[in-house]
Order: structure tokens, then C-alpha cells, then sequence
């Protein structure tokens, strides 16, 4: 048992770590960063990595390091955005669901089966595709794809516990609905949609670049992480470093958020393991 | 049976309902005023006459409750407009681009098969070794490289730096072979984790105990029986995995100039060609509850368990 919590420790330890590197290094990126990140230089473009340019150029002789610490705030600060709007929209919804059921219940359940029966990624890029690209746009869409999957979760949460004996003896000890709904059940929920978001995180960073990528997201000359792989598309083949790096990023980035998540769904279930 | 195929018909239904308000809604949100769009991308100067003339052909200058029933009449009489560049009904842009998708994703989920069965059952003969350690490594991987990066990866290394296979296009089957397994590489390794917890879950099964004492080998037994059962979840992920093929593949499909519908719908959205994303939205429904239909009655005809309920 110890020799676990240990584990647990070592993993969320080294994700919370990179993850407060990424939030330094967008929070201080003017002083990290060695150049601008939107100074064209064309006399040094696609260099290959030096002590002037530690990651290289881009095909405009842009610094590709510091484009990535800027670019960390473009997809820190837009993912978690979209996960503060997401959650405002779905924690009252599921609350209310998962506590009132019945009719109510049935519908917004059937709108969530429907609106996860198409792959996430095709109903974003489709609403980008109606709204027009831009970064804007992106967030409103993944935030109307994501939804779905938060309250169907949190809804599970709530109904579970809507169960349990203490919410009928709080009933009973005469509080009101809302009141049950913020002292009793809220704070339960805390904890797994701490984790679910966790690992919710990666994917959303992941979802920004795909459509940063795919010319959909934040638009040139903006230094963010999938737009900067789209720039690449034509001239990898001659420099590699201009899609190397940003991609290391993101993947270092999406895996701290799964080892912090998997090490947090792991201490919860021995907190839970204790308790029964 | 008869229940279960009107439950999916009514989620069908009940799918395309929702789509089509949403981008019905979102048409009508988005700025900028779908007659002026479509001249524009007409190549048309948009004067105040020519915009009102296709205002009132298009029906905008009707009320938005009427605009709507005629919009969900179109979407379910399949009348799904033209697309703006080609001039071309949407329906049948879309059909013709629907093989090359297909075929993409059909590669994917054979290469994620591949790669689940490989790794696996390597990794559960070999439990807690080098083999399950990289296996551990390589499913947050897996999960963590976004596709369009694992693709630039094949491209540089396969075509650039070694020039064994074609970068981009569709004319023989080497040409595939990039995409599908830039495609379905990382899910591979992620339900190899999967079949291998199965496995070893299986492991505690009274069966196994008694072929054990019948002198069998544990790596025997995992093979030739455990396999079988642990393959079920496995089975039962397909319908899942063939979407997320399908929904990858617009990614895949840009980076390796795959003619299918992702590029397409890309494409269109660059060109502002609005029914033609509108049509991909509810085709992309259509294809994916119909999936999910097909599977489950294959199930119905697997399970008799289920056929008795």
C-alpha cells in the first residue's frame, strides 16, 4: 500500500511538475523567450538548432522556441477557457438531471446520446466550418461538442449519490432542494470531475491543435503549437526541426495531464478503498 | 426485434433532428448573410439588387419558423442543395469521396487490430518484462501523439529519409499504407492494454486452473484459450473504434492528400462552401448511427442472449 501511494506520488509529482513548467514558461514567456516570437528573419530561416536559435528557425527565420513558449499561452489559456465554460454549462445541467430525473432527465439524455453518436471531432470542425475559422470560433465549438460527455458524467455522479441515505435524511431534517443540491452533493462531485478534467485537459490541448492544424484555430502569424505545424507542412521535408519541436510540446504537455489524472483516479480509489 | 430496429430508427431520426437544428442554428447565428456568402463565392460583385433577388430565391426574406420546417423537409427528402464551387448536388459529391474514407478507415482498423493482437499478447506472456514495460510506454504514446504529428513522423522517415513509400495520393496500395498506420497506431496500443488487463483478469478463471492441472503451459493456455474470451471487449470496442477511424481520418487525409471526404470537407470549409459542410455534418450522422445499427444487430445474430430479451 505504501509502496503505491509512493508510485502515485512520483507520477502526479513529475506531471504537476512539467505542467507548472508549461504555466511558468507562458507566464514569464517575454523574459524566457530569447527572440520575438513574430520577428521575421529571412536571411537565418530554417536554420537547424544553434546557441542563437536553441530549436532552430521556421520558414520565415522566426525563433521555433520561442514561438513554442508563446504558444503556450494560446493553448494554456484557451484550453482552460474552454474548460471553465464547459463545466459552467454542464455542472448545472447534470446536477439538475441527475437530482430531478424523470421527464426532464429522459430528454437531455436522449439530446446527449445524439450528440455523442457523432465523433467529436467531426462535429467541431463542422461548426467551425459554419462559424468561419478563428480562435474564437473554436472555442465556442469545442465547448458545444464537449458538453455532452461532462454532464452524461457528472450525471452518473449525481444520481449516485442522490441515492445515498444522507441526502434523504438531509431531505428530512428539512432542507431544501438547492440547499441539498450545494452542501451535499456539489462538494461530492468535486474530486472525480477534478480528474476527469485532468485528463480532459490533454485532450482538449490536443483537440486546439488538431484544428489549429488543420488552418481552423488561431490564425497565422500567431505562434500556437498546431498552428506552427500547419506552417510546416511544406517545408519539414527540407528542415525537420519546424515540425519536430512543436509536437514534442504537445505530446509533453497532453502526457503530463494523463499522469496527473491517472495518478489522482489512483489516489481516489484508495481514499475510497480506505473509507469502505 | 422489431422493438430494437425502431429504437435505432428513432435515435436516427432523433440524430439528423438535432443536427440539422444545430446547423440551422448555426447558419443563422454565424455573421455574415448566406446570400452575400454565396455570391462572393460565386465570384459575383455582390450589388444590393443581386443580393436581394437571391435573398428571395434562397427564402431568407420568409420567416425564420417557416425557414426552418422547409429546412428539416430538405434534410430528411435528402435535398441537400448544390455546392457552391462545383455546381454539383452535395449528395453526390459526397458518395463519390465515400470509398476513398472507407477504405482508409478499414486500413486503420486493420492496423489497429494488428497492432492490439501483437502487442497485446506479447505483453501479457510477458508480464511485468522489458516487452509489458515498453508496452506500458508505448499506450501513453499512443495516446498522447496527435495523429497529424505521427503522420508529419511517417512522412519524414518513411519517404523523405528512406523514400520507401509515396508520401501522398491514392494510386496503389503502398500509397495506404502510411495513412493507415499513421491512423491506427495509436489506438492500437491502447487497447493492446486493454486485451492484456482481460487477459490477465482471465487468468483467475476456474478453466484455466483446470487445464493447468491438466499439465498445459500458462503461455499455452493464454493463447489458445484465454485470447478467445479476453477478444470479446475487444469485439465489442470495434463499432467505437471504426467511428474514431472515421472521424481521424479527416486529419490523415489532409497530411497524406487522401481524396476522401475529410480533405474534402476541409477544403470546403476554406472555400466557404456551405452546403457542402452542412451536408458532411448530417452524412457523417447518418454513417455513424448506421454503424452503430449494423453492429448491434450483428451482435443480436452472435449473442442468442440477447435475442431472448
Amino acid at each position: 500500500m505504501l509502496k503505491r501511494l509512493q508510485q502515485v506520488n512520483k507520477g502526479l509529482l513529475a506531471g504537476v511538475a512539467i505542467l507548472i513548467g508549461f504555466f511558468l514558461l507562458g507566464l514569464f514567456a517575454p523574459w524566457i523567450a530569447p527572440h520575438d516570437p513574430l520577428i521575421v528573419n529571412l536571411a537565418a530561416r530554417l536554420q537547424s538548432p544553434s546557441w542563437t536559435y536553441p530549436f532552430g528557425t521556421d520558414q520565415l527565420g522566426r525563433c521555433i522556441l520561442s514561438r513554442i513558449i508563446y504558444g503556450v499561452r494560446i493553448s494554456v489559456t484557451s484550453a482552460l477557457v474552454i474548460m471553465f465554460l464547459t463545466l459552467l454549462i454542464s455542472i448545472p445541467i447534470a446536477l439538475f438531471t441527475g437530482y430531478v430525473r424523470g421527464r426532464s432527465d429522459h430528454m437531455v439524455m436522449r439530446i446527449i446520446d445524439s450528440a455523442l453518436a457523432i465523433p467529436d471531432i467531426v462535429l467541431t470542425i463542422a461548426i467551425v466550418g459554419l462559424l468561419g475559422p478563428g480562435l474564437v470560433n473554436m472555442v465556442i465549438a469545442i465547448v458545444v461538442v464537449r458538453w455532452a460527455s461532462y454532464v452524461r458524467f457528472i450525471r452518473s455522479l449525481v444520481v449516485k449519490i442522490s441515492q445515498e441515505e444522507y441526502i434523504l435524511s438531509a431531505r428530512m431534517a428539512g432542507n431544501s432542494h438547492f440547499r441539498i443540491l450545494k452542501r451535499y452533493v456539489l462538494p461530492q462531485i468535486g474530486m472525480p470531475v477534478l480528474v476527469f478534467s485532468a485528463l480532459d485537459m490533454g485532450k482538449i490541448v490536443l483537440n486546439i491543435a488538431g484544428l489549429s492544424f488543420l488552418g481552423l484555430g488561431s490564425q497565422p502569424p500567431t505562434p500556437e503549437w498546431g498552428a506552427m505545424l500547419n506552417d510546416a507542412t511544406g517545408y519539414f521535408q527540407i528542415s525537420p526541426y519546424v515540425m519536430l519541436f512543436p509536437g514534442l510540446a504537445i505530446v509533453l504537455f497532453v502526457l503530463a495531464c494523463q499522469l496527473v489524472s491517472e495518478s489522482l483516479g489512483k489516489y481516489e480509489q484508495i481514499a475510497v478503498g480506505k473509507e469502505a | 426485434m422489431g422493438k430494437f430496429v425502431f429504437e435505432h430508427l428513432f435515435q436516427l431520426v432523433l440524430v439528423i433532428f438535432c443536427v440539422a437544428t444545430l446547423t440551422f442554428l448555426l447558419i443563422r447565428f454565424s455573421p455574415g448573410d448566406p446570400a452575400t456568402i454565396m455570391l462572393k463565392a460565386n465570384g459575383v460583385p455582390a450589388s444590393d439588387e443581386a443580393i436581394s433577388a437571391l435573398r428571395g430565391e434562397l427564402g431568407l426574406t420568409n420567416s425564420i419558423g417557416s425557414q426552418y420546417l422547409e429546412w428539416l423537409q430538405q434534410i430528411f427528402t435528402g435535398q441537400w442543395g448544390e455546392s457552391f464551387v462545383s455546381g454539383k448536388p452535395v449528395i453526390s459529391e459526397l458518395f463519390m469521396r465515400l470509398p476513398a474514407t472507407l477504405e482508409l478507415a478499414f486500413a486503420g482498423l486493420g492496423v489497429m487490430f494488428a497492432v492490439t493482437l501483437v502487442l497485446g499478447i506479447s505483453t501479457a506472456v510477458y508480464e511485468q518484462g522489458a516487452v509489458d514495460k515498453i508496452g506500458r510506454v508505448l499506450a501513453l504514446l499512443g495516446s498522447a501523439i496527435p495523429t497529424f504529428w505521427l503522420g508529419f513522423l511517417c512522412i519524414y522517415i518513411f519517404s523523405v529519409h528512406l523514400g520507401w513509400l509515396p508520401s501522398m495520393g491514392r494510386s496503389n496500395w503502398k500509397n495506404l499504407i502510411l495513412p493507415a498506420t499513421t491512423l491506427g497506431l495509436g489506438l492500437g496500443t491502447v487497447y493492446a492494454r486493454v486485451l492484456r488487463a482481460h487477459m490477465l483478469d482471465m487468468l483467475q478463471q476456474p478453466f484455466v486452473k483446470a487445464s493447468r492441472a491438466r499439465g498445459i503451459s500458462t503461455n499455452r493456455i493464454l493463447v489458445f484459450q484465454v485470447l478467445k474470451h479476453a477478444l470479446l471487449p475487444i469485439v465489442t470496442m470495434a463499432g467505437t473504434s471504426f467511428a474514431f477511424m472515421l472521424g481521424g481520418s479527416i486529419m490523415v487525409e489532409t497530411i497524406f492528400s487522401w481524396p476522401g471526404l475529410g480533405q474534402y470537407v476541409i477544403e470546403s470549409i476554406k472555400m466557404r462552401d456551405y452546403p457542402v459542410i452542412q451536408g458532411y455534418v448530417v452524412f457523417a450522422a447518418i454513417l455513424f448511427v448506421g454503424i452503430h445499427l449494423l453492429i448491434d444487430l450483428i451482435y443480436l445474430i452472435l449473442d442468442p442472449r440477447l435475442r431472448a430479451r
